[in-house]
């Protein structure tokens, strides 16, 4: 079962993808990010707003194409 | 003083002017071109704009065949420009095709087109001083500088393919100019070179994001490395790094800001050339490969022409009897350094940008192509890029030319 912390650490990343890529884009909890224009850049800007929105600092072995392919991969991650 | 008398006179060695000076000499008009820097190419070459992007139609993958979008210049010289091995493939990246070329090489082939063309005359290293009018709402000629020696040209036809629609502002014609802060950003673009094969590329690209995002969050390198993306270059151990710049407040026609862009571009430059050297796994042996003689501009005075170009005429695809050259790249929306934002036509679709976006709307004889062509702010981020500026170019040099 889900904790209310990680509803809102959900609700969070959402905003902060559809902050950091195109608002249009229209990101849900299974939209692949890269197809979305997840590039390099915005993988900056995302990484940056994870440790200062939410407090996770991911270490660079994390940061793959598997565990940021959607903003639920993402969330697994932020939560293992 | 020196005088000359031409047909046509083009104003600006980009893709759009070069593409509008051998159109124009190809059709028997005598042409002059006219560039400032020591080659042609524009952004592509002095800017190092390493890809030719809007080249080919868009397409849904790679099961769909290449098409070029524009039969004429475009594709005759990216044929050629591959031939030469100034150029290799056209690669994929995301749902874009663009043809990755060596910006030295692209200015070679640019000499040799323009050389072998009759009628065509190139001055480099040369600025346009000043814009005759003549009483009948119609330019008579350019007076050009060059290392202290004033040229009066006078001339049937003028196309501005300045990018920054010098010639227009100069004769008083009508331009547009986005706000500030919505002004495509600019970037600055630099080669590096014996970098470990694949260090930019697949996960290794991530990797590196994320060490520039750390080194930035705890202050060993500057907030504007944030705007740096890199890409593999002509050869595995080249790779190029552009650093889109927020530039605030931006203004791409204030020596003031151009010499603040330089600046931080330049420093931001050295800055991410060393952190990659000393922290990043295969760019130890790393050495800056090329320099820009200047910043990249995407976006600055678009000239009001007898049409324009909107957003959704991009976005629809919309066709047009009388199409000067096709748009087949999305809006490419950079209008912060946080990477590009990019809504794609429907379908696909290419849309035709009209011949009357070519004309000004006050100077019967002046023509426009290029990023200053008449188009909205938001059609501009598609028609800007480096295939479509040769494309509306061509198209710009043959309609002078009826004129004459």
């Amino acid at each position: 079962m889900k904790t209310p912390a990680s509803d809102d650490q959900g609700a969070i990343l959402l905003d902060i993808l559809r902050e950091v890529l195109d608002p249009v884009a229209g990101v849900e909890i299974d939209t692949d990010l890269f197809e979305s224009g997840l590039d390099s850049m915005a993988i900056m800007q995302l990484l940056i707003a994870i440790e200062t929105r939410l407090g996770k600092n991911i270490p660079v072995r994390e940061v793959t194409r598997e565990n940021f392919k959607s903003p639920r991969a993402i969330l697994s991650l932020l939560a293992a | 003083m020196k005088t000359l008398s031409v047909d046509v006179v083009v104003a600006g060695g980009g893709m759009a002017g070069i593409g509008a000076a051998i159109a124009s000499a190809r059709a028997g008009a005598r042409t002059l071109l006219v560039e400032r820097h020591g080659g042609l190419g524009g952004m592509a070459f002095s800017a190092l704009v390493h890809t030719i992007c809007g080249l080919y139609r868009l397409r849904n993958d790679e099961s769909e065949q290449l098409e070029f979008s524009n039969p004429g210049l475009p594709k005759e010289f990216a044929e050629r420009l591959l031939a030469s091995g100034g150029a290799r493939p056209a690669v994929r990246m995301g749902r874009l095709d663009v043809l990755p070329h060596r910006p030295a090489a692209l200015a070679l082939l640019a000499d040799r087109l323009t050389n072998e063309t009759r009628g065509l005359e190139v001055f480099l290293h040369t600025e346009v001083g000043a814009v005759h009018r003549s009483p009948k709402s119609s330019l008579a000629g350019l007076q050009l500088l060059c290392r202290g020696r004033i040229w009066e040209v006078e001339a049937r036809a003028v196309v501005d393919c300045t990018g920054d629609a010098e010639i227009a502002a100069m004769a008083g014609a009508a331009f547009e100019t986005a706000p500030p802060e919505s002004l495509q950003r600019p970037a600055w673009i630099f080669g590096i070179a014996r970098v470990a094969p694949g260090s930019v590329s697949g996960e290794a690209r991530l990797r590196l994001a994320h060490a520039i995002a750390s080194a930035v969050a705890s202050e060993k390198l500057p907030a504007e490395a944030l705007g740096v993306a890199f890409r593999e270059g002509m050869s595995a151990t080249e790779a190029w790094a552009t650093i889109d710049l927020q530039a605030e407040p931006f203004d791409p026609c204030s020596p003031e800001c151009l010499a603040r862009v330089e600046s931080t571009g330049r420093s931001t430059a050295f800055a991410v050339l060393d952190f990659l050297r000393s922290q990043i796994e295969g760019f130890e042996s790393a050495v800056l490969g090329a320099t820009p003689a200047r910043a990249g501009i995407r976006e600055s005075r678009r000239i009001v022409g007898l049409a324009q170009i909107t957003e959704d005429d991009i976005l629809l695809g919309k066709d047009t009897p009388r199409a000067a050259a096709y748009a087949s790249w999305p809006l490419e929306l950079r209008e912060n350094a946080k990477g590009p934002k990019f809504r794609f036509p429907e379908d696909n679709r290419s849309a035709a940008i009209p011949t009357d976006c070519l004309r000004s709307r006050d100077f019967s004889n002046l023509f426009m192509a290029g990023r200053c062509l008449s188009a909205t702010h938001g059609a501009q981020a598609s028609i800007r890029v480096t295939g479509t500026c040769m494309a509306t170019g061509e198209a710009a040099g043959k309609a002078a030319t009826q004129l004459l």
